[in-house]
């Protein structure tokens, strides 16, 4: 499955960049439910290969039932280190299942946070380790090519 | 020349979502990509979808602060 990326606005332009007003990212369209349940969500879900786990905001748990602080909990952070580091949160993990373009049903163990800037974020665990990503920046739109492992 | 090529939807969509609430959750249409609903709780953009005759749309999180994130 082949799919073009997303153009994500931006609120100030990359000065560094050409003054680019977007940012492309590879987005994919996913259904969620709770473990043996029809999965009932439907939301636009990041790539993020830099990503550990897959995450989800905690109001997606809530919607689906989901006592989403009974899970497992995860302290998580962003990349920065020291006096600037941003703030740490925790993550609180179910299993769930996910189906990824209405093609493919994977149960995987997923975080919620509670202050997630995206529906939801893709990562190794659960996501890269059942599916080969190719990212194609050859083309604009750069595309994204997914396969079932 | 101007290219004639037809954009994809995506970005048609990307730009609709530039102008749409911050801090919510966003209900899209998955047929024409239209905004079909807005809502603080997912409930509340679910709800709002279904009034517009769309059932099954595409929730999207539109964050407070679209900056750049890693």
């Amino acid at each position: 499955m082949r799919k073009p990326y997303i153009r994500q606005p931006l609120d100030s332009p990359l000065k560094a960049f050409d003054n680019a007003q977007f940012e492309w990212m590879p987005m994919l369209t996913v259904r969620v439910g709770r473990r043996l349940e029809p999965q009932r969500i439907r939301l636009e879900a990041l790539l993020d290969t830099g990503s550990p786990f897959c995450l989800f905001r905690a109001d997606v748990g809530r919607s689906l039932g989901i006592d989403f602080d009974k899970g497992i909990p995860v302290p998580i952070g962003g990349p920065s280190e020291g006096p600037g580091e941003g703030p740490r949160t925790v993550a609180y993990f179910h299993n769930v299942q996910l189906s990824v373009e209405d093609l493919w049903t994977v149960e995987v163990r997923a975080g919620f946070v509670e202050h997630l800037a995206f529906g939801c974020i893709l990562g190794r665990r659960g996501f890269f380790e059942n599916f080969k990503a190719v990212f194609d920046h050859s083309t604009v739109p750069p595309c994204v090519e997914v396969y079932r492992i | 020349m101007a290219s004639t090529a037809p954009r994809p939807r995506k970005v048609e969509l990307c730009e609709k979502l530039a102008q749409a609430p911050r801090n919510r959750w966003l209900a899209v249409d998955p047929e024409d990509r239209r905004l079909v609903g807005t809502g603080g709780d997912i409930e509340t953009a679910l709800a709002e979808a279904k009034e517009r005759g769309v059932c099954d749309p595409i929730l999207v999180w539109s964050p407070a602060s679209p900056i750049i994130r890693v």
